[in-house]
């Protein structure tokens, strides 16, 4: 019951998948937009997990008045009430949506922006023309950058942006092709792997 | 003070929190970094609520009688069993289902947009820009041949070729990332200045 | 040398806030060249039969707003003033939320009326999932509400769009910033079995490798990242944030050159003093 089950329910679930898309009965019985239906909603029944392990953590961290516990109360503070807020007059509502443009927004396009920074400074630390292959990684870059930004076209003529054109849709395509074939070739060989019930992390955790 | 857009200065605020952490990690930038995760992970409730669960219990499970979607709704409530140590174990049926249709997926969809790949391989070696797309996914691909003897020339040379390949790639992945990590500063940078009323 | 080479981070995070914020207040208004992947995708969306239904994938959030935003407002634009209706929708959480206050401007200066002439549907979870399901049947797929939770069936635009398919949709634009998006769910769901056109408005980060999408003509054509989606801009005629991000965008790249350049010439010349 504790392993079988599982493991059955992972193997019908994927021929599932294979039998709705493939065969003719497949689709005449619905099967995909059945399972469809049952995976996307099923989600939502589950969303409170999220808050649940996080309320865990840090109500921990507050009783036990760990080192930084206030950080903690602030998160669970922000988190109740967002949620609360969310469920009273849904996440479009005044100061649902208020905190959702002028909090939440600037909060994570700004942390994603901080990567501008490292990029730099790893740029001048370590992109090192140390052997041909770096070499030629390295000049790629430059060309892609200045041919594709408006002032290589200014400094070197728009000779660096045909040449960055050039480089993305030929020899950069034909390599990322060869990556997304032996990329597909890999994530079939895992699904079929999960299937078949030879690839069970899913299984872990509780016993 | 009418008229002042205290919701961009409150993101202002926020923005410039996070720059903080820059110069060093200090208390400012942990609690926007807190705030942020509370509120990240809060959002999702209020959506989901009337996005998915009011209208599958409400509409089809009471209105029309559609039982069907009462499968999804014990699914997703399983996944609570997981703090019952007792029956924790249940909650691995509903993550089976997630994982064995996910797989399902893959193992369905996979091959169609593959054999396109190979399809438009075989392109006409009839210039110098095909001849090039097509060495570059035939050494590329030598180069992944873990399963063939690389002492066959061949392999051995292709997939030397290929390497230079994956670097001509790997040099546009990132002259692209560098140009894509700045644009995502520059708009911040608009957000803050415009705020300032500096630029337009 | 070696104390150039062991300079503190900080410095060139200072010279970087000096260079974009600089040149943001005091632009030099570089010229602006329209590239053959821009001019593509507009001459497609131009081709489009006048009140043809298109699908817009929000499939970004906060973190590539900078890049995507401007690129979804100028489509919108244009499909508004071409009379083409819009759907939007999307795997990825909060994009539909970000877009929607900025659509909803658009409509209103096109006279375009929501419900009517675009529509909403919101994020969906369940990724490659709830795009099938769109293929399927839409109604089902959004749980029979639009992204506020008003019911689907108090709008007229769904009375004649019933699921993602080239029965309803004359093209599908995606903006797309990773995964879920273009490889993982619109190639191998809505165009190998479909064959509903795409158009794929991209991350700069991913134009490599959505290029093989493009070469093997699974979308038809590419807006290619910020120096793309100013292009648009200037073709749309609604100059906006991606033109005005150019300049900063040109020095910032040229900064980034100067410091490989650097970099290497500092490492060469220390490594032949430790040799």
């Amino acid at each position: 019951m504790r392993k079988e089950v599982p493991m059955i329910i992972t193997a019908l679930s994927a021929l599932a998948a294979v039998f709705g898309n493939f065969f003719w009965l497949g689709h005449h019985w619905g099967v995909m937009d059945l399972l469809d239906n049952w995976f996307n909603r099923s989600f939502a029944f589950a969303a409170l997990i999220g808050v649940i392990n996080l309320s865990i953590i840090h109500i921990n961290a507050i009783r036990r008045r760990k080192e930084n516990w206030v950080y903690s109360l602030i998160l669970l503070i922000a988190m109740y009430g967002y949620a609360i807020l969310g469920l009273i007059q849904t996440t479009d509502g005044p100061q649902a949506s208020w905190i959702y443009n002028n909090v939440l927004t600037p909060l994570d396009s700004t942390v994603f922006a901080l990567l501008a920074f490292y990029i730099t400074s790893a740029s001048y630390r370590a992109f090192r023309a140390r052997t041909v292959e770096a070499t030629v990684l390295l000049v790629t870059a430059i060309v892609v950058m200045l041919g594709v930004a408006p002032i290589g076209a200014v400094l070197f003529t728009d000779k660096i942006s045909s040449l960055a054109q050039w480089l993305l849709n030929y020899a950069n395509a034909g390599t990322y092709r060869a990556f997304s074939i032996a990329g597909s070739l890999g994530a079939m060989a895992t699904a079929l792997r999960i299937t078949l019930g030879l690839e069970r992390a899913h299984l872990g955790g509780a016993q | 003070m009418q008229g002042f857009d205290w919701g961009t200065f409150v993101g202002v605020l926020f923005t410039i929190a996070v720059w903080t952490y820059l110069y060093k990690e200090n208390p400012i930038w942990r609690v926007a970094e807190h705030i942020y995760i509370g509120l990240a992970t809060a959002w999702s409730i209020g959506y989901y609520f009337y996005s998915y669960v009011k209208p599958t219990i409400m509409d089809d499970i009471l209105t029309k009688h559609n039982w069907l979607y009462i499968v999804p709704v014990i699914l997703g409530l399983m996944m609570y069993l997981r703090y019952f140590p007792s029956v924790a174990w249940l909650a691995r049926y509903p993550m089976s289902f997630w994982v064995g249709y996910g797989a399902g997926y893959g193992l369905a969809f996979s091959f169609a947009p593959m054999l396109t790949w190979i399809a438009q391989t075989f392109v006409k070696l009839n210039s110098f820009n095909n001849i090039v797309l097509w060495l570059a996914v035939v050494t590329g691909l030598m180069y992944f041949f873990f399963t063939v003897n690389r002492e066959n020339a061949v392999v051995k040379y292709g997939a030397l070729v290929g390497r230079y390949f994956i670097m001509v790639g790997l040099g546009a992945a990132f002259g692209n990332t560098v140009l894509y990590r700045y644009n995502l500063f520059i708009d911040r940078a608009r957000y803050v200045l415009g705020f300032l009323h500096l630029i337009k | 040398m070696e104390a150039l080479m062991n300079i503190d981070r900080r410095w060139l995070f200072l010279v970087v806030f000096v260079i974009v914020f600089g040149i943001l207040i005091h632009p030099i208004g570089l010229p602006i060249v329209i590239g053959p992947d821009a001019q593509k995708a507009y001459d497609y969306v131009q081709g489009l039969p006048a009140g043809s239904v298109v699908w817009l994938g929000i499939e970004f959030n906060q973190s590539s707003k900078g890049e995507l935003l401007p690129m979804v407002l100028a489509v919108a634009n244009q499909l508004f003033k071409n009379n083409d209706k819009i759907v939007v929708s999307g795997m990825w959480q909060y994009g539909t939320e970000l877009v929607q206050p900025y659509i909803e401007n658009i409509a209103q200066k096109y006279g375009k009326q929501y419900g009517v002439d675009w529509i909403n549907l919101g994020w969906r979870p369940g990724n490659a999932t709830f795009l099938h399901q769109a293929t399927q049947d839409l109604n089902a797929a959004c749980a029979g509400v639009d992204h506020t939770g008003q019911p689907l069936s108090s709008f007229p635009i769904m009375q004649s769009v019933k699921a993602l398919t080239p029965d309803y949709f004359k093209l599908a634009i995606v903006f797309d910033a990773g995964t879920p998006g273009l490889p993982d769910a619109y190639i191998p769901i809505v165009y190998e079995p479909l064959h509903l056109p795409l158009l794929d408005g991209t991350i700069q980060m991913s134009v490599q490798e959505n290029k093989n999408y493009l070469q093997a003509g699974q979308i038809v054509a590419m807006i290619p990242g910020s120096a793309g989606a100013a292009q648009y801009e200037k073709l749309v005629g609604v100059p906006g944030q991606a033109l005005a991000s150019q300049d900063p965008l040109s020095l910032g790249a040229l900064f980034v050159t100067l410091l490989v350049i650097l970099g290497n010439i500092g490492y060469f010349a220390t490594r032949g003093k430790k040799a």
